[in-house]
C-alpha cells in the first residue's frame, strides 16, 4: 500500500496541471449533480414541513352566497367526510392602488388565523383587530413592496376606503403572488363595507384523514355540487395544485440540472479516460519499470487510478458542498414564501451518494484505460519506451500534406492520430456547445412564451380599469388617443365545464384577439361563437379534443361550445379556456373587459402614451407597458441555464486542453525534430491550434444540432410541467446565425484553451527535447 | 576563403547544479568548403558546440556568427528560418519522422521553407538518386536499414542546399559498414563544395574524411588540427599541417 501511495503522489506531484483539470471538471460536475438532487429531494420539502404544520387544507370550496347559506355552507363537512372544517368565510375582491398600477386580491372576513384548518401564520405584525386595518399575504407584501404599517387604499370602490396594513401572513393554501391570485384578511365587523356589491361568496377549507389524492378530491367536490343548488359551487383548488405551483420553478429547474448534469459528468469521465490513456501511452517504460520492480498489475492499475482519485475526491468534496449550498437560496425561496425559518435543508445521505456515486465513476473511467498498463509486459515496455506513433490520421495528412501548408497538415492529422482520445475530445465539445446551444434556445424559448402572454410586440400598452369605472370611459379614452391602432378588452371568469369537476378560468376577448400573438399548438384560433380553444391540460382532464362540443355553463346559463384548437396557456397549470366576446355574452351576464391590450401605430410612443392615458383615471386606470413585465421564475430558469451552459463549457475547454497538453507532450520528439528543420514558433502553434480546431469543429459541428435535439426533448419536458404541449412558435427559436455563432464561440473557445500548451510546445527547446530523448 | 562559421569567446553553461560550463570561452572559425570534425570525450561539449552552429541552442556569452547571422541575437521565428536555409542537420538516430514515408521526410523542410513544389521535388528526386535510396521513396522509415534512414536524413538535410551541413555522431548509430558509406557520402558531398562539420567521437573516421579536426575537452579548445591527404592513399595517409593550441 505504501509503495502504492508513494508513487501515486509522485505522479501527482509531477502531474500538477492534469490534476488541477480533473480537480476542475469534477468539481463542476459534481457541483452541478449535487445542486440538481438536493433540489429534486428537498423540493416539496418546505411545503409539506409548513401544510402540516399549518393544518394546510386538502380541499377549499367557495360557494355562491347568494344560493347557499352560510349555515349550509358550514354543513357541508360532514358532507365529503373531512375530518375538519375551516371557515365558511365571507369571501370578495379588494383592488389595491399601488402607485400608478392596480392590483386585486381575494377578500377574506376572518376574526383569527388559528383554527382547525389552514392556519396563518403571522410573520409580521399582528392579525387585524378592527375596521380599517388589513392583513396581506408575505408574497403579495414583497411582490409589491408593502410592509406592515403602510397604509393602503382599495379604489375599486368609490370611497376608497383606507386600510393599514397590520400584518403579514403565510397561507399555506396559496401560491405565490408570482403565480396565483392572493388573499387579504379584514374582521368580520370590517367586511360589510369593503365588500363587493355582486360576487359575494363564502370560502369553506376541508382536511381529510390522510392525504387525499386527485381521484378522492374530485369525488368530494362532486357530491358539494350533487347535494347543493346548481353553480352554487363557483370554484375550487386542491392542495395538489398549489404544491405543484410552490414548486413549480424548482421542479423545471431540476428537468433542466439533471440533463445538463449528466452531460457534465459524462464530459468529466470522458477527460479522465482520456488522461489515463495519454499517461500510459506515454509512460510504457514507467511502467515496465514499475513492473519489473515488483508492482502487480492491480497495483499499476490502482497507482493510476489513486492518480485521477485523490483530485476528484477533492474535486467532488467541493462540488458536492458546493452543489448542497447553491441549492439553498432556490429552496429558502420556497421556505421564505411559506413564511419558514430559513433553515439549511439537505440530506446528508444523498450527498454521500453523490460523492461515492461520483467517485465511482471517476473510478471506472480511469480504470478502463489502466487495464491496458496492467497487461503490458515489462521488458517489452522497457524496450518499446512509449507506445508506437500514432497513425490513426495518416490519411488525412496524405490527403492534406500536398495541398495545404505543412504544419496544417500535420495539425490537423494529428487531431485523428488516436481516435479513442479525438473521440473523447469531440464529445466534451460536443457536449458543451450542445448545452450552449441549449441556453440559447431556452433564453428565447422563454422570452417568447413571457411575450405570449404579455403580448409584448403585438400590444404596446396593457390597461386595467378598475368596477367602478366604466368599459365606455376606457374606449372613450383609447379611442381618443391618435395612436390608437387597435383595442382587444378580455375579461375573466369561471365556467363549469362538462366533464370537470373544478369551474374553469375562461377569458373572453373582444377585438381581434388573434393579432394578440397567442400561440396555437394544433387547429386554429376561435373565430365566431360558440368556439373555443383551450391548453392541453384542460383538453386532457376533461377528455375533449379539437372538433368535440361540450357545455360550458355559468350562472344558470348554459352554451354549447367547439374546440377548434389547442393553445398555450400557464396559467392554473393549463385549466384555461378562450372564448370570442359573443360566446362570452352568452355565458357572463353583462360582461365588459377589465384589460385593454392596445395597440399603437407605428411611429407612437408608447410610453408617453401610457403616461397620457393613466392621467386620464389616475385611481381608476392602472396603465402598463407590455415589454416592461418580468417574471421571476423566468429569470431564475435564464440564469440557471446560463450557468449550466458556462459550465459545460468550461469543461469543454478543459477537455480540449488537456488533449492537446497530452498530444504536444506525446509529440515533443516529433516537433522537436521539425522546429529543427526549421519550424517556427508560430508554425508549430498553427500545427497545435490546427489539431485542436479539427476537434473542436467536429464537436461544434455535432454539438449545435444535438443542443436543438436536447433543447426539444427538455422543452416538451419543461411545458408538461405545465399542463402544455409544446407551441412551435418555441421550437423554431434558433436563428441559422446562431447556429453557426455557437459552434463557432465553441471553436474560438477551444483553441484558446489550446494556445496555452501550444505556446509551451512552441518554445520547448530542441536541444533539452532531444537530449532527453 | 572566409569564415563561414566564426565562435568568438563562446561560453556555454546549462543550469545543472554543475560548476563547469558545456562550452568555455571557444574561439573557432570554419570555412567555407571545409570539412571539420569535432572530436571529444563525451561531455566534452562537441554537441554544444553543433547545437549552436545550427542554431538550436544560443551562446550564454560570446559571439556564434554562421553565414554572416549572429545566432545569439535571432528571435526564435528568424532562428527556424536561418536553419531551414542555411543549415542541414543530420542527427545520430536519423529522427525521421515516423508517419512521413522517406520522399515526405525529405520534402518536408523544403515545405516549411515554402518552396516551389516542382522545384522542391526535382531536388528530392535528384537527392534521392544521389544518395542511392531512390527504390525506398515511398516506404516508411521503420521499413529502412540504418544506413538507408541515416541516408535520407542526408537528403533531409540537403534539400534546402544548405551553406553548411551538421552531422552529429552519423555513425553512432549504425554497424561499420554502413557507417563507413555513410562517411563516404559525406566525403563526396564535401568533395562537391559542400561545408562540413561532423561531431564525432571516433579518431579513425574523423581523420579517415575530415580535413580538419577539433579536439574538445572539457569545453575547451584543446587541438585544431588541419589533415592533408597524400594521393597515394587519401583514407590511410595523412600529414599534420595544423597548429596545437595550449588547452
Amino acid at each position: 500500500m505504501r509503495a502504492l501511495l508513494t508513487k501515486a503522489l509522485a505522479d501527482l506531484r509531477r502531474r500538477r496541471l492534469q490534476s488541477a483539470v480533473v480537480l476542475v471538471i469534477v468539481f463542476l460536475a459534481s457541483g452541478t449533480a449535487t445542486l440538481a438532487l438536493t433540489l429534486m429531494a428537498q423540493n416539496s420539502s418546505p411545503y409539506d414541513r409548513a401544510f402540516q404544520t399549518q393544518h394546510g387544507a386538502h380541499l377549499i370550496v367557495w360557494f355562491d352566497a347568494t344560493l347557499v347559506t352560510r349555515q349550509q355552507a358550514a354543513a357541508t363537512g360532514s358532507l365529503v367526510g373531512a375530518s375538519a372544517v375551516g371557515g365558511p368565510w365571507s369571501q370578495s375582491n379588494i383592488t389595491y392602488g399601488l402607485g400608478t398600477a392596480k392590483q386585486s386580491t381575494n377578500l377574506l372576513a376572518r376574526d383569527d388565523p388559528g383554527g382547525p384548518v389552514s392556519q396563518l401564520r403571522v410573520v409580521a405584525g399582528r392579525w387585524a383587530s378592527g375596521p380599517g386595518e388589513i392583513v396581506l399575504t408575505r408574497s403579495f407584501a414583497d411582490a409589491y413592496g408593502l410592509r406592515v404599517g403602510d397604509t393602503v387604499r382599495d379604489v375599486a370602490l368609490a370611497a376608497r376606503p383606507r386600510l393599514r396594513v397590520v400584518g403579514e401572513v403565510v397561507d399555506i393554501d396559496e401560491g405565490t403572488a408570482e403565480l396565483t391570485s392572493q388573499t387579504s384578511w379584514v374582521t368580520e365587523d370590517a367586511f360589510p363595507r369593503l365588500a363587493m356589491a355582486t360576487g359575494l361568496a363564502y370560502q369553506v377549507e376541508y382536511r381529510f384523514p390522510g392525504t387525499p389524492d386527485a381521484a378522492e378530491l374530485s369525488r368530494a367536490i362532486d357530491r358539494l355540487k350533487a347535494s347543493l343548488p346548481p353553480t352554487a359551487v363557483t370554484g375550487s383548488l386542491t392542495y395538489l395544485t398549489v404544491r405543484t405551483v410552490f414548486g413549480i420553478t424548482n421542479a423545471i429547474l431540476t428537468n433542466v440540472l439533471l440533463a445538463f448534469s449528466v452531460f457534465a459528468l459524462g464530459a468529466s469521465a470522458a477527460i479522465v479516460v482520456n488522461l489515463i490513456a495519454g499517461i500510459v501511452l506515454a509512460g510504457y517504460r514507467e511502467i515496465g519499470i514499475m513492473k519489473a520492480v515488483g508492482y502487480t498489475p492491480a497495483q499499476v492499475v490502482a497507482v493510476l487510478d489513486l492518480e485521477m482519485l485523490a483530485p476528484a475526491a477533492a474535486g467532488a468534496l467541493l462540488g458536492v458542498a458546493g452543489g448542497t449550498l447553491l441549492s439553498q437560496p432556490l429552496l429558502e425561496q420556497s421556505a421564505h414564501a411559506l413564511g419558514l425559518p430559513p433553515e439549511v435543508s439537505y440530506s446528508p445521505v444523498l450527498d454521500l451518494a453523490a460523492l461515492a456515486a461520483i467517485l465511482a465513476l471517476v473510478a471506472v473511467a480511469a480504470t478502463l484505460p489502466a487495464l491496458r498498463a496492467g497487461r503490458l509486459h515489462p521488458v517489452r515496455a522497457i524496450a518499446v519506451g512509449a507506445a508506437p506513433a500514432a497513425s490513426g490520421g495518416l490519411w488525412l495528412r496524405r490527403v492534406l500534406g500536398g495541398r495545404a501548408p505543412r504544419p496544417l497538415a500535420f495539425g490537423l492529422g494529428e487531431a485523428f492520430a488516436r481516435p479513442l482520445r479525438g473521440t473523447l475530445t469531440v464529445l466534451a465539445v460536443l457536449l458543451g456547445v450542445a448545452t450552449v446551444t441549449f441556453a440559447v434556445g431556452s433564453h428565447a424559448s422563454l422570452d417568447r412564451s413571457l411575450a405570449s402572454f404579455t403580448h409584448a410586440g403585438r400590444a404596446q400598452v396593457q390597461v386595467t380599469r378598475q368596477p367602478a369605472y366604466p368599459d365606455e370611459s376606457v374606449t372613450a379614452t383609447l379611442d381618443a388617443q391618435p395612436e390608437t391602432a387597435r383595442v382587444v378588452g378580455i375579461d375573466g371568469t369561471t365556467v363549469t365545464v362538462s366533464g370537470l369537476a373544478d369551474p374553469v378560468t375562461t377569458f373572453g376577448y373582444r377585438g381581434d384577439s388573434s393579432s394578440l400573438g397567442f400561440f396555437i399548438i394544433s387547429g386554429r384560433w376561435f373565430q365566431g361563437p360558440n368556439e373555443a380553444v383551450a391548453p392541453r391540460a384542460l383538453l386532457r382532464d376533461a377528455h375533449l379534443a379539437i372538433g368535440d362540443t361540450f357545455l360550458a355553463s355559468n350562472a344558470g346559463r348554459s352554451v354549447r361550445v367547439r374546440i377548434v384548437g389547442e393553445t398555450y396557456d400557464i396559467r392554473n397549470l393549463g385549466h384555461t379556456l378562450h372564448v370570442d366576446w359573443s360566446t362570452y355574452e352568452q355565458l357572463q351576464p353583462d360582461p365588459a373587459p377589465t384589460t385593454y391590450f392596445v395597440t399603437l401605430g407605428p411611429g407612437a410612443d408608447a410610453a408617453a402614451y401610457a403616461r397620457r392615458v393613466a392621467a386620464t383615471e389616475p385611481d381608476f386606470l392602472d396603465v402598463q407597458l407590455t415589454n416592461a413585465q418580468t417574471f421571476t421564475p423566468v429569470q431564475i430558469i435564464d440564469a440557471v441555464t446560463l450557468t449550466l451552459a458556462v459550465v459545460l463549457a468550461l469543461i469543454a475547454a478543459a477537455g480540449v486542453f488537456n488533449t492537446v497538453l497530452l498530444t504536444t507532450r506525446e509529440q515533443a520528439r516529433d516537433t522537436a525534430i521539425l522546429k529543427a528543420l526549421g519550424m517556427t514558433p508560430a508554425q508549430v502553434l498553427t500545427m497545435v491550434l490546427a489539431s485542436a480546431g479539427a476537434l473542436a469543429g467536429l464537436g461544434g459541428l455535432l454539438g449545435a444540432p444535438a443542443g436543438v435535439a436536447v433543447y426539444h426533448v427538455l422543452t416538451a419536458l419543461l411545458q408538461d410541467a405545465t399542463g402544455n404541449d409544446v407551441p412551435p412558435q418555441t421550437l423554431d427559436v434558433f436563428t441559422p446565425l446562431q447556429l453557426v455563432a455557437v459552434p463557432v464561440a465553441g471553436l474560438v473557445v477551444a483553441m484558446a484553451a489550446a494556445a496555452l500548451p501550444g505556446q509551451w510546445s512552441a518554445r520547448t527547446s530542441v536541444v533539452q527535447v532531444l537530449h532527453a530523448e | 576563403m572566409g569564415a563561414l562559421i566564426e565562435l568568438d569567446d563562446v561560453t556555454r553553461a546549462y543550469d545543472t547544479g554543475t560548476a563547469r560550463a558545456a562550452l568555455t570561452n571557444l574561439r573557432l572559425q570554419i570555412e567555407e568548403g571545409d570539412f571539420a570534425a569535432v572530436m571529444g570525450p563525451s561531455g566534452s561539449g562537441k554537441s554544444t558546440l553543433l547545437n549552436l552552429v545550427a542554431g538550436l541552442d544560443r551562446p550564454t556569452s560570446g559571439r556564434v556568427v554562421v553565414d554572416g547571422c549572429e545566432v545569439g541575437r535571432m528571435s526564435e521565428s528568424a532562428l527556424a528560418r536561418f536553419r531551414r536555409r542555411r543549415v542541414g542537420f543530420v542527427f545520430q538516430f536519423f529522427n525521421l519522422l515516423p508517419s512521413l514515408t522517406v520522399l515526405e521526410n525529405i520534402l518536408l523542410p523544403a515545405q516549411l521553407a515554402w518552396s516551389r513544389p516542382a522545384a522542391a521535388a526535382a531536388r528530392a528526386r535528384e537527392l534521392l538518386e544521389r544518395l542511392g535510396i531512390q527504390e525506398v521513396a515511398a516506404r516508411y522509415p521503420a521499413r529502412l536499414s540504418g544506413g538507408q534512414q541515416q541516408r535520407v536524413a542526408i537528403a533531409r538535410a540537403l534539400i534546402n542546399t544548405p551553406r553548411v551541413l551538421l552531422a552529429d555522431e552519423p555513425t553512432g548509430a549504425l554497424d561499420s559498414s554502413a557507417g563507413a558509406e555513410v562517411m563516404r557520402l559525406l566525403q563526396d558531398l564535401h568533395g562537391e563544395g559542400q561545408t562540413v562539420v561532423l561531431v564525432t567521437h571516433d579518431a579513425k573516421l574523423a581523420t579517415r574524411h575530415a580535413r580538419r579536426v577539433i579536439s574538445l575537452l572539457d569545453g575547451r579548445l584543446l587541438d585544431d588540427t588541419r589533415l592533408a591527404v597524400t594521393t597515394a592513399d587519401p583514407q590511410d595517409l595523412v600529414r599534420v599541417t595544423g597548429r596545437e593550441v595550449a588547452g
